[in-house]
């Protein structure tokens, strides 16, 4: 079977399964290609992930002189993406860590016959072997208040089930413009019965609103995909 | 669900990998007074998303908006027991303001009406003529009375205007409302409330008919057509004076910022 035609799960379907337009629910579920959307938007902070997994191939403390530009940058891109790089060094200084060579992308569910997509920035372990996930923003607010309860997070410890055991893990939520970070240590096998029933939830809201779908006009249409040829917004 | 097929929409150059536009631009209130302003910084804030350091103020109008819209899904902004239990639960000097952006608006308000949504999102798609674009729009709240969709946008600061269709970013929300209006059989008004101490007249409300509604069409085409050039030619230039750099948050790092003075 083409793993493409498997059902995609992703965090932002997960959290808001119940409140999204149920048609644009249903498209993305599916992983239909919709409209391209420029690969600009939020390029900075893809960028500064992809060169932190790379900084971290070896047990190292991260430095500002893994980072650079891309040459293409507006200067103001490059300004940024600099004071991020510097926030990232500063915030993890004290964190060396390695990355662990695992498919960040998407995760296989089986039980569920979907994938898991997205979710997972930065997948790490420390100098005990302990698996570390990062989770770099570059600006707004901080981690949520207890992240055990927040969707992105459970999202994120589900996959982590996959990619690494039912072990601890050690969640860090990093700010990096403001130099603010969080820590919060995850056990999955504790959480395991938690996630899979809030994973059975949300696919089951996303598979029951999926079968009903119709178009309804918000402020997702902004940035909806498949808006080409939605009737709602004709 | 067939999708559109966009790339013989586009102008000619455009499909190159490494563009900032969407095929489908969105258009919004903020966005469209944010190119009128300065194309670099629409640039930056509505395509690239570069984070731009927000001013401190604002925090009471959004407080406003949100009182304005729990008043009413609970009771009627004119109990004044209802509000009174409300705002009661900010500190003194808080809860004084908000009561008086509540008073203002009492006066304003259509309430009872057939019906009424508060924060209503509203988009609307255009396709033909080329570039295509979608447009969004959120009123603070929409109130059907009269045969009229009446959009309101609760402004909590200063207006220097005596019609609102003089506003940009309003006809945005009326050619957004248009089709919302349109669907039900009613006609689209825009109306600014000005809650504001010491505003005593709102502008003129924007109560557009067909043919200006068409031309509220040709002009966010033409808006969205200037981004393909500026996204053809490389450019989104900052407009580089005072007036506008003066409060722009990407200041420190925009090469075309007006020079510091003083």
């Amino acid at each position: 079977m083409d793993p493409e035609a498997i059902p995609r799960l992703t965090p932002a379907l997960a959290r808001d399964a119940s409140t999204m337009c149920s048609l644009r629910l249903r498209l993305s579920y599916q992983g239909l290609r919709g409209n391209r959307s420029s690969g600009f938007r939020y390029r900075v902070r893809s960028h500064l992930v992809e060169q932190a997994r790379v900084a971290h191939a070896r047990l190292v403390a991260p430095s500002t002189e893994a980072f650079t530009p891309a040459s293409d940058y507006f200067p103001e891109e490059a300004a940024i993406f600099r004071a991020a790089a510097e926030g990232y060094s500063a915030v993890f200084a004290e964190l060396p860590a390695r990355a662990l060579d695992v498919e960040e992308w998407e995760t296989r569910d089986e039980l569920r016959g979907i994938r898991l997509v997205g979710g997972v920035d930065l997948l790490l372990e420390d100098d005990t072997g302990t698996p570390e996930v990062r989770v770099l923003v570059l600006d707004g607010p901080s981690a949520p208040t207890d992240p055990g309860l927040d969707p992105n997070v459970r999202f994120t410890a589900a996959r982590l089930r996959a990619l690494v055991g039912e072990q601890p893990v050690v969640w860090r939520h990093a700010v990096l413009l403001d130099g603010r970070r969080v820590d919060h240590t995850m056990d999955l096998a504790e959480l395991a019965p938690v996630l899979d029933e809030w994973l059975d939830e949300r696919v089951g809201i996303v598979r029951s609103r999926s079968e009903r779908a119709e178009p309804r006009i918000g402020r997702e249409c902004g940035w909806c995909t498949y808006v080409g040829n939605c009737p709602a917004v004709k | 669900m067939r999708m559109v097929h966009l790339r013989g929409q586009l102008p000619r150059g455009q499909m190159t990998r490494d563009r900032i536009l969407s095929e489908i631009v969105q258009i919004s209130p903020t966005s469209r007074d944010t190119w009128d302003r300065c194309r670099r910084r629409f640039a930056l804030r509505h395509l690239l998303a570069l984070p731009e350091p927000q001013g401190g103020g604002g925090e009471l109008g959004r407080l406003a908006h949100g009182i304005l819209r729990i008043v009413h899904e609970r009771g009627d902004c004119r109990d004044a027991e209802h509000v009174e239990q409300i705002v009661d639960a900010y500190d003194d000097s808080t809860a004084r303001r908000l009561r008086a952006f509540v008073d203002r608006h009492t006066s304003r308000c259509p309430g009872p009406a057939e019906r009424a949504r508060h924060e209503v999102a509203l988009a609307r798609f255009h396709q033909r003529p080329a570039p295509i674009f979608m447009a969004t729009a959120q009123l603070d709240a929409v109130w059907v009375h009269d045969g009229i969709a009446d959009g309101r946008d609760y402004k909590t600061g200063r207006v220097e205007l005596d019609w609102v269709g003089d506003d940009p970013a309003a006809r945005v929300q009326a050619w957004v409302l248009a089709l919302f209006a349109k669907r039900q059989g009613l006609r689209p008004r825009v109306r600014y409330e000005c809650l504001a101490a010491g505003v005593i007249d709102d502008p003129t409300p924007f109560e557009p008919d067909d043919p200006e509604l068409d031309a509220i069409e040709e002009e966010l085409r033409s808006v969205v057509e200037s981004m393909w050039v500026e996204e053809r030619e490389g450019r989104w230039r900052g407009v580089g004076i005072e007036a506008e750099c003066g409060h722009c948050g990407y200041r420190s790092i925009c090469p075309d910022a007006a020079p510091r003075t003083g």
